[in-house]
Formats: C-alpha cells, sequence, structure tokens
C-alpha cells in the first residue's frame, strides 16, 4: 500500500513552482511599465516608504499594484470557471461564456454606452423612451451596467438549471441566450454613431486597468466566493467526469451540484467582465494547460492549477500589453490570442490529448 | 468485500411498472438475491434497460416500488443508496488524463469527504477492488490506453470500490471479444460467489448468459416476463419463445441459436473423426442443407475420410455422381455447382 498516495493533490514540488512563478510575474508587472521606475523604489513605495519621485508613489500605489491584483484574480478566476463549465459540459472548447454571462454583460454595457443613440435612430417611441432612460443614467460606471447585464443572464440560466434535466439542453438554452443578446448589441452597433461604437469597441478589447480601489471593495470579495466554490467543488467535478448519469449513481445530487458549479462559474465570468470587459481565451486555455502540464484530469490537482497558472497568464498577457518603455498599449484581448495561441497549440499539438479529455 | 452485509443484499419489486411516459413492462415481481449472478435478457427493444434503471434507482417506477434489503428505495438517500448499489452502463467512458486507478478510485465517492481525499482504508477498498477484477497492474496506465476489455474491468473495479451490496451492469461484455466475454462472466460470477453480493447484468450473449447465470430473466417483445434457471427456461421453450423470429431458431438440444436457411435437401453424413465431422456438419447447415446421422435416402451422403478428406456422392449407388475433395472448400464447391 502507499503507492498510490501522491494520486489527487498537487504535489510540494509544482505547488511551489506555481507559487514562485506567480509571485515573480507579479513582481515584474509592478517593476514595468510605460514609465521606468528602479526596482528599489518600488520596494521603497510597497513598504510605505517615500520614494524619490513623489509620482512614484501614485504610479504604483494608484495604478500598477490595483491593475496586478485585478489581473490575477480575473485570470484565476476565469481559468477556475472555464474548468468547471469544461467539464460540467464535458466539451473542451466550452469557456465561462458559454452560457452568455459575458453576452449580457456586453448588452449592459452596450445599452449604456448606444442605447439612447441607437433608439432614436430606430424610431420606435417605446423604445426611445426606454433607452433613454438607460442612457441618461451615463453617470452609472460601466461596472454597474455590465453587472446587471451579466447578472439577469446569470439568474435566468441558474432558474432554468433547476428546471431542466439534461445538462445539454441547459447549454443549448444557454447558447440561445448569448446569440440574443449579441444580436441585441449588433442592432445597437448598427445604429449609433461612431464614436460611440469605438468607445463600446475598447471596451470590448479587455482591460485590467479600470478597477479603482473602491471598486475592489465589490470585485475582491466576489472573485474569492467564486474561488472558493470552484476548489470546494473538486469532488463533485471529479464524479462529473463520467457523465450525470454516472455521478448520480455514485451519490452525487447532480441538479446541486450543478447549480453551484454555475452559480460559481457565473459570479467569476460575470465579475470579470464587468470590471475588465469581455477576457477571452484564458478561459479556456488555462485549463488545457494545466491538464498538459498534469497530465491528470483530477480537479484536486486542476483546480488548484489552473488557478495560479491563470493568474500568472493574465499577469503576462497584461504586461505584454502595456509594452513596457512605451506609451502605446495594445488591447489585451489582442495580446492574450496574439502571443498566447501559439504558445497553447505547441502544448496541446505535442500531446494529443485533447480530444480525449471528457466522456463522450 | 463488504461482508457485515452479506446476508441482506437482495433488491426486490413487487407491482413493478416500468418505462417513461407509456409503461413498456408491467405487473413485475422480481428478487435478486445475495450471492447470485442473474442475466436479464430478451431482444432489443423490449425494455431491458428500462427495467434495469428502474432498479438502479435512476429512473421512477411507473407502478410498485423496488426495495433494497426490504427497504422502498425512493426513501433511500442518494449517497446511502450509491453505497449499496452501484451500476455499470453501457455507454463507453472516454476520459483523457485520467489514470485507471484514477477511475476506480472515483468510487469511493459516497464514502469520502467533502474534499473527497482517499484515506488509506480508502485505497486498500480501491486496491483491493482492482486486484478483484484483476485490473491492479493497469493502474498507472492512462484510461484512453486501454483495450475495452480493460477499460471495462476497471469500470467494474470503480463499482466495486463502492462496496455494494448489489450490482447492477448493462451490457458489460457489449464491446468484448469471445475470450473477453468469457473472462469477464467468470469474474463476475465468482464476484458473486466470493463477496455475497448480488449481480444483474443484461447481455445479447445468451449462449454465455446459459452456462454462467445462476438464473435467468426472460422479456419477451411483448413485455411477457419469465425468470428461472437458466436449463430450466431452456427445456420448457420458453427462450425459444422470447427470441423466435423469421430466420432465427433456438436449438433445444445445443443450446444456441441456429440460422435458418431455406432447405437445400438433406445430407447423410459420417465418418470416424468427430472434429472434422462436427465442422463439416455446421458447413453444410449454413449451406442450407439439412443433416442426419443416418439417413440411406437422403439426397446427398457425405463422408470424411481417414487424412481430412472428403467424399460426397448425389443422387444414389447407382447413375449418381460422386467425388473426393481434400478441403472442405472444394467439398461445398462441388456441392454448390449441383
Amino acid at each position: 500500500m502507499g503507492k498510490f498516495e501522491k494520486e489527487g493533490k498537487l504535489s510540494g514540488w509544482a505547488l511551489g513552482w506555481l507559487l514562485g512563478g506567480l509571485a515573480l510575474a507579479f513582481l515584474l508587472s509592478l517593476r514595468f511599465g510605460s514609465v521606468e521606475i528602479p526596482t528599489s523604489q518600488i520596494l521603497t513605495v510597497l513598504t510605505g516608504g517615500e520614494p524619490e519621485k513623489a509620482a512614484w508613489a501614485d504610479v504604483v500605489l494608484k495604478f500598477r499594484l490595483p491593475k496586478a491584483i485585478t489581473a490575477m484574480l480575473v485570470g484565476a478566476g476565469l481559468s477556475a470557471a472555464g474548468l468547471m463549465m469544461q467539464t460540467l459540459f464535458r466539451n473542451p472548447l466550452a469557456d465561462p461564456f458559454i452560457l452568455g454571462v459575458s453576452s449580457g454583460a456586453s448588452l449592459g454595457v452596450a445599452l449604456v454606452m448606444m442605447g439612447s443613440g441607437a433608439g432614436a435612430a430606430l424610431g420606435f417611441s417605446a423604445a426611445t423612451g426606454f433607452t433613454a432612460g438607460l442612457g441618461a443614467l451615463g453617470d452609472l460606471s460601466l461596472a454597474a451596467a455590465a453587472s446587471a447585464g451579466a447578472g439577469a443572464v446569470l439568474a435566468l440560466v441558474l432558474s432554468l438549471s433547476r428546471r431542466v434535466n439534461s445538462t445539454l439542453t441547459l447549454l443549448i438554452v444557454g447558447l440561445m441566450f448569448g446569440y440574443l443578446a449579441n444580436a441585441l448589441v449588433s442592432l445597437l452597433v448598427y445604429f449609433s454613431q461612431p464614436e460611440r461604437v469605438q468607445a463600446f469597441s475598447l471596451w470590448s478589447a479587455g482591460s485590467f486597468g479600470g478597477v479603482t480601489w473602491s471598486q475592489m471593495r465589490v470585485f475582491v470579495p466576489v472573485v474569492l466566493a467564486g474561488l472558493g466554490i470552484a476548489l470546494g467543488m473538486a469532488k463533485p467535478l471529479n464524479a462529473l467526469l463520467l457523465g450525470d448519469e454516472y455521478a448520480a449513481s455514485m451519490g452525487l445530487n447532480v441538479k446541486r451540484a450543478r447549480f453551484a458549479i454555475l452559480a460559481g462559474a457565473s459570479l467569476l465570468a460575470g465579475a470579470a467582465t464587468a470590471f475588465c470587459g469581455p477576457i477571452w481565451f484564458v478561459g479556456v486555455a488555462v485549463p488545457h494547460i494545466s491538464r498538459s502540464i498534469f497530465n491528470t484530469a483530477d480537479h484536486h490537482v486542476l483546480m488548484p492549477a489552473s488557478v495560479l497558472l491563470g493568474a500568472a497568464f493574465a499577469l503576462l498577457a497584461d504586461m505584454i500589453a502595456q509594452m513596457p518603455g512605451s506609451q502605446t498599449t495594445l488591447p489585451l484581448n489582442v495580446v492574450m490570442s496574439l502571443f498566447g495561441v501559439p504558445v497553447i497549440m505547441w502544448i496541446i499539438l505535442r500531446q494529443r490529448q485533447i480530444s480525449g479529455a471528457f466522456a463522450r | 468485500m463488504s461482508a457485515g452485509r452479506r446476508e441482506g443484499n437482495r433488491l426486490e419489486a413487487s407491482g413493478l411498472g416500468v418505462g417513461y411516459q407509456q409503461p413498456i413492462l408491467k405487473g413485475l415481481n422480481l428478487a435478486l438475491r445475495a450471492g447470485e449472478l442473474v442475466c436479464l435478457i430478451g431482444p432489443n427493444g423490449a425494455g431491458k434497460t428500462t427495467l434495469m434503471r428502474t432498479l438502479a434507482g435512476m429512473l421512477k417506477p411507473l407502478e410498485g416500488e423496488v426495495c433494497l434489503n426490504g427497504e422502498n428505495m425512493s426513501r433511500i438517500k442518494p449517497l446511502e443508496l450509491a453505497r449499496r448499489l452501484a451500476v455499470v452502463l453501457t455507454e463507453r467512458v472516454e476520459i483523457g488524463n485520467l489514470s485507471a486507478y484514477g477511475l476506480a478510485a472515483l468510487g469511493r465517492y459516497p464514502y469520502t469527504g467533502w474534499h473527497g481525499k482517499l484515506t488509506a482504508k480508502d485505497r486498500q477498498v480501491v486496491e483491493r477492488a482492482m486486484a478483484q477484477t484483476g485490473c491492479l497492474e493497469l493502474a498507472e496506465r492512462s484510461v484512453r490506453e486501454l483495450s475495452d476489455g480493460e477499460r471495462q474491468k476497471v469500470m467494474i473495479a470503480r463499482a466495486l470500490a463502492q462496496q455494494p451490496g448489489v450490482l447492477l451492469l448493462d451490457e458489460p461484455t457489449a464491446f468484448l471479444d469471445l475470450p473477453r466475454r468469457v473472462e469477464l462472466m467468470r469474474l463476475l460470477r465468482g464476484l458473486a460467489r466470493e463477496t455475497g453480493s448480488a449481480i444483474l447484468l443484461t447481455t445479447h450473449d445468451l449462449d454465455l448468459a446459459l452456462r454462467v447465470a445462476d438464473r435467468l430473466w426472460l422479456i419477451s417483445s411483448g413485455g411477457e416476463f419469465r425468470e428461472g434457471i437458466s436449463e430450466e427456461l431452456a427445456l420448457n421453450g420458453a427462450i425459444e419463445e422470447v427470441f423466435r423470429s423469421e430466420g432465427v431458431r433456438f436449438d433445444h438440444e445445443r443450446g444456441a441459436f441456429q440460422v435458418n436457411f431455406p432447405a437445400r435437401g438433406s445430407v447423410w453424413l459420417g465418418g470416424e473423426d468427430g472434429i472434422a465431422v462436427a465442422w463439416t456438419w455446421r458447413a453444410l447447415e449454413r449451406m442450407g442443407f439439412e443433416v442426419r446421422e443416418y439417413d440411406p435416402r437422403a439426397e446427398v451422403e457425405v463422408r470424411v475420410l481417414a487424412g481430412r478428406r472428403w467424399m460426397a456422392r448425389v443422387g444414389g449407388e447407382v447413375g449418381g455422381r460422386a467425388a473426393e475433395f481434400g478441403s472442405l472448400g472444394e467439398l461445398l464447391g462441388w456441392l454448390g455447382e449441383g
């Protein structure tokens, strides 16, 4: 006995590497940015000292630190959410937004940004009245609008999940919600002035930089709650690897587990989208990277690994997007795909196991 | 295995009606007892899987009730049920990146705590289950690399890791070749005997079921249910009745299916070499001849000669034609022409 002792948990070594890598990425992302600040000065600011230039304190504390924290939380959250969705739907292409959470958030933001203009152009008096009302809430932050949109879709999906028996049906209905929301967004875009459309597309490009310390008070607890659910669902997720029926035959209350998984994933996806825009790619890619590295399907390993890797991945992507030393920043989603795709293609093609990752 | 529950492993149903909206089977009274291997057989679409699912508690009965050790199943909590009853389903499970051990260990689900951490005792149970099903040496292999037979063993080990008193398997032999099927059935019968669990399985393999099962449950396509000792059901014609259809017939004497071909006449077959005669018999039957051991009036006479040669004569001693052949193929070719 004892031969299989190591099964089912992240080894100390792996955990050390992941944490070390994450810490390094975190420090690097504080170190590099459009303004050059020496490492020693950054440490001075972080430990509460006075830097040589007063502006540096602001750059580090008001800009880089919240941005790094946001990136870590979003990367971790979306990776955990993606892993949960992939297992729940037994689909390697599933991502945190598969049930339309980000489409809902987009619709919320689109309504606020472009609603009044589009309503007028359409010439529907009722629609004009409705959207003008929303447009008038200009001071309402984008985050609130996105939260409302994401929350609405989330509530619909969760209430459905308690009624619908088949996970596949739920997936299809979720996809339909997504299409519907996207269609409405397209309609708004079609009838809006170019500058508003551009503002919307800027939001769609994603950014970790927009979260203020006061917004953190909402953002951090929500993401931590979602991560808590994700880590706590490792056992049911393992059972679900065999499909709903086997999971039920082993004593899992499938409906309840599904509800918890969807709630966790939607919280994470919703919070990320609300505060940072739709961040693609991390959620679908990082779980696959974890599977490849650790060569397991066990969520006791995959979940913590995805959380840590996702956080590091998002930090690195953001660092590249900032183009250290220059004043230009690239759209985050563009960077994720441009730099992330080759890495992931390499990892996955090397292993050739993506198709076999789930029960059919 | 679950020695403590040895006596109480029984699954019973009374007045059971199963189906989805409309009942497929009605008024069933069944009992599956400890230490017993029962095969559920019947033609496709007769409701085997539906009955199995109902007995497993995965489908609600339309009428009547299913009892596990005397307790109404619908009142047993899912986790408790999973400790007493395990299933192996037909669907082929494809999971990459999971070791055979990891798959079998999932069977400990109803016993582990909220986090699913395996204790030393859990590991012991998993290893024993894998040893019992002969797949312990596969433990570190990835499920993806396993053959169908190996995978099925691991799935059964997973079910055994639940330490169930009752084990239900839906078509466990479906994807396996003949030697693997025999091996699996032997294994299951051994398990029933050794562990005192009650095992029910559906199969299309009537031949094997007849040899291995302690009892058979028969469902006809009309929804009629019969049960009994295999040999008895063969003897009283129940099996023949259930499987009767165009072109297929259950042979009482041999306990196997026979494919009926349009008759081409009768053959008198003789010879000393028993094995050669047996296979010649089959070949001739397949061609549509009615083969007899002694029949001087048969249209064709075939003899197996020494040294695996064959002689055939058509049309009697006088005026008929005869020939000798070095192989069965030549014989059949010649008979086919005539």
